[in-house]
């Protein structure tokens, strides 16, 4: 299987508009089952996004990457069952709950291990292959963590090559919180309010925040850019690249997927391609794919005394 | 019926005796290698090994954490690990990546496997997973409420562990990666520089794209205030929790005592009388090695701005641990103390053991170590006689009353 994108939609229309020009795998987020995006589904959505995407081959996974409650798997069995019915198979899952959900269940579908925080080296996803599919990696290791990886795993492995990146979720209303607390006027209306956060120390270092149902999250204000590494990853049969949508409206995200489309599929240069998603997004970072961190005490003292 | 179990952290090995001796059913520790908390002093083999026999000398159990998240570059080893770790005769390990798990399995299956927290466990069908791959107990998400946890307890086969007491990260643990961001330190690989506790400015972003601060005097903090389920307890054990555990593996030999010695003295309450109400004095008690404000954290919901902390860090301990008890002179009814904090004749202190004694009174008489009388014990670690009509075994505590 070659590598392609998968991407996600900002709306229903875009949606179908990927689907026509066959860009990549559509991600689809479960509405109330997943954490938080730009934009999420209902089970008709999911229907009527479903059929179309048959008629033009192009594959479609969901997103229930969400942790559940006791008390949320009540409206989990339903959800579970419609999908089924729909004909869906691939599922991205972050608690492997789901999957003993759909056991009981009698369902049957392709799971995707969408931990990927945890995901971070090849003997952990080889040890339990057998109840995924494929798996998304960690964001933060590096190419050659990566290359590893995908030199011994066979199984399907998805990337971020685009996009913020989420580094905190809490279950907290945080924002809600510090608003109560100082008794702002202000009304948290929705992830467009575009909120950010920086170290009282250093405060040209900016995260974005935001706040839904499910709590609290903290994004990079930096968009990683995969561009420099797509091809060796193509090589290392990387399956997915994944572009998030995260603060990026809807124009300008069609933009950047197409970048990656045509650069992916040697339609532009590297060059051309860096050129054409530096004018799209000016905050763009190489992440972990060149960095690695660090976690002794020895490690930790060297990096303070250097820091003093 | 089976009683509910202990657990308390060990940050080394003096840390593990105190905790056995005041009380806890079992201990956790960190190995050197493969455990989170790189600044703690950890334990090698061979301290692993007295803390396993001191702790089944006196039928407590000792569960080693092997909790990192592993790179391909931590692989190795860690087979030959859990092998060492099973014939040390340890009686479990916590472990977060399941790699840990496969390996239990097939090499050291006489470990019990236990789930960390990590994994941010919230709810029964997730268990059954674990339960599957042979995992024995499963400790929760600190984000699960009491509701969920007494339907998880209902609908599981398997060990339950809950924690209800000490420090909570503010995401759920294991999905936080700003000390990876901000500090390039792996905070799953025991890096964590804890910049959920950092002070931070909130900024709105205008229509211009300028920022402007929505609050110049208070920082926006994410710091949450430490868990306490002390008045909890009785129903934590009617609900069938195997086992309550305690958090803080960094924290001081003062500290684990107290608040060991807190909760084995609220759960042998509940099991002798049954009663619901928690006697307020083991209340008090806990307050007095509180070094931050604390609430009852998700289990009783309603999380709210009252739960987490602003402006500072709130910590407030109330009494200060003044000497260690070494030893106990018979004949000459002397207490042989090691000084921890400046203290001196006339000023009112509590005496506190592992035996569950409590004694209150004012210093009139103290000695050095040649027994001459001395004012003032103001020398760090200095020895010091203290005249004490009762008998005090080694290891209690002397603390100032303030």
């Amino acid at each position: 299987m070659s590598s392609k994108l998968l991407i996600e939609i900002n709306d229903l229309s875009q949606a179908n508009e990927f689907i026509e020009k066959q860009y990549g795998a559509i991600l689809i987020n479960m509405a109330g089952l997943s954490s938080s995006k730009m934009f999420d589904c209902y089970t008709n959505e999911i229907s009527l996004i479903s059929v179309k995407a048959k008629e033009n081959n192009v594959e479609l996974f969901i997103n229930l990457n969400s942790l559940y409650d006791e008390s949320d798997l009540i409206s989990l069995r339903p959800i579970l069952k419609r999908l089924a019915k729909l004909n869906i198979k691939n599922i991205v899952v972050q608690d492997f709950g789901v999957i003993k959900v759909a056991e009981e269940l009698g369902l049957d579908f392709n799971y995707f291990n969408g931990d990927a925080i945890l995901n971070t080296n090849y003997a952990s996803i080889m040890a339990f292959e057998e109840y995924f599919e494929g798996f998304y990696l960690s964001n933060e290791i590096n190419i050659n963590e990566i290359k590893k990886i995908a030199s011994e795993v066979d199984k399907k492995l998805f990337i971020q090559v685009y996009g913020k990146q989420r580094i905190f979720k809490s279950k907290r209303k945080l924002l809600t919180a510090y608003y109560d607390y100082i008794e702002s006027d202000s009304q948290l209306k929705s992830i467009y309010d575009y909120l950010l956060i920086s170290d009282e120390n250093e405060e040209e270092n900016f995260s974005y925040i935001y706040e839904d149902e499910l709590g609290t999250y903290i994004y990079t204000q930096k968009s990683v850019n995969g561009l420099n590494y797509l091809k060796e990853l193509k090589e290392m049969k990387i399956s997915y690249f994944y572009l998030d949508n995260i603060y990026v409206d809807k124009d300008k995200y069609e933009n950047i997927v197409k970048i990656f489309y045509e650069y992916l599929n040697e339609k532009i240069s590297l060059e051309q391609a860096q050129k054409l998603l530096e004018k799209e997004d000016q905050e763009l970072s190489t992440s972990f794919f060149e960095d690695k961190t660090i976690f002794t005490l020895e490690q930790i003292k060297e990096l303070e005394s250097r820091e003093e | 019926m089976k009683k509910v179990e202990l657990l308390a952290p060990a940050g080394n090995l003096e840390k593990l005796k105190i905790a056995i001796m005041y009380g806890a059913d079992a201990v956790y520790l960190g190995g050197k290698k493969f455990s989170l908390r790189a600044a703690s002093a950890n334990f090698d083999l061979d301290d692993i090994s007295e803390g396993v026999k001191f702790a089944h000398e006196r039928h407590a159990k000792v569960y080693v954490v092997v909790n990192i998240i592993l790179h391909n570059e931590d692989l190795n080893g860690l087979k030959e690990y859990l092998l060492q770790l099973q014939e040390i005769g340890v009686d479990g390990v916590i472990c977060a990546d399941l790699l840990v798990l496969k390996y239990v399995n097939e090499c050291a299956p006489l470990l019990e496997a236990h789930i960390s927290t990590q994994r941010s466990i919230t709810n029964s069908y997730a268990i059954k997973f674990y339960e599957d791959l042979n995992a024995t107990r499963i400790v929760l998400a600190r984000e699960v409420e009491k509701e969920n946890l007494e339907n998880i307890i209902k609908n599981s086969n398997i060990e339950i562990e809950y924690f209800i007491h000490g420090a909570m990260c503010v995401a759920y643990s294991g999905r936080c990666m700003l000390s990876n961001y901000y500090s390039r330190r792996d905070s799953n690989r025991g890096g964590c520089s804890q910049s959920c506790r950092w002070n931070y400015h909130l900024w709105q972003q205008k229509d211009d794209k300028s920022l402007e601060k929505l609050n110049e005097d208070v920082f926006f903090t994410m710091s949450s205030k430490d868990l306490a389920l002390a008045n909890n307890i009785p129903e934590l054990i009617k609900m069938g929790v195997t086992s309550l555990k305690i958090e803080g593996r960094m924290k001081s030999i003062y500290y684990l005592a107290t608040i060991v010695r807190a909760y084995r003295n609220i759960i042998d309450d509940y099991y002798e009388n049954q009663k619901m109400d928690v006697n307020p004095l083991y209340i008090q008690e806990l307050s007095k090695a509180a070094n931050r404000a604390v609430d009852t954290g998700f289990y009783t919901g309603d999380m709210n701005y009252l739960k987490q902390l602003y402006q500072s860090r709130d910590e407030h301990p109330t009494k200060e641990f003044i000497a260690y008890v070494l030893d106990y002179d018979k004949e000459k009814k002397m207490i042989k103390l090691e000084q921890r904090n400046n203290f001196k004749v006339g000023e009112e202190v509590e005496l506190f053991g592992p035996d569950k004694s409590l004694y209150r009174f004012k210093v009139s008489k103290l000695y050095d170590e040649d027994f001459q009388p001395i004012n003032v014990a103001k020398h760090a670690q200095q020895i010091i006689y203290l005249p004490f009509e009762h008998e005090i075994v080694a290891s209690s505590m002397l603390r100032k009353v303030i």
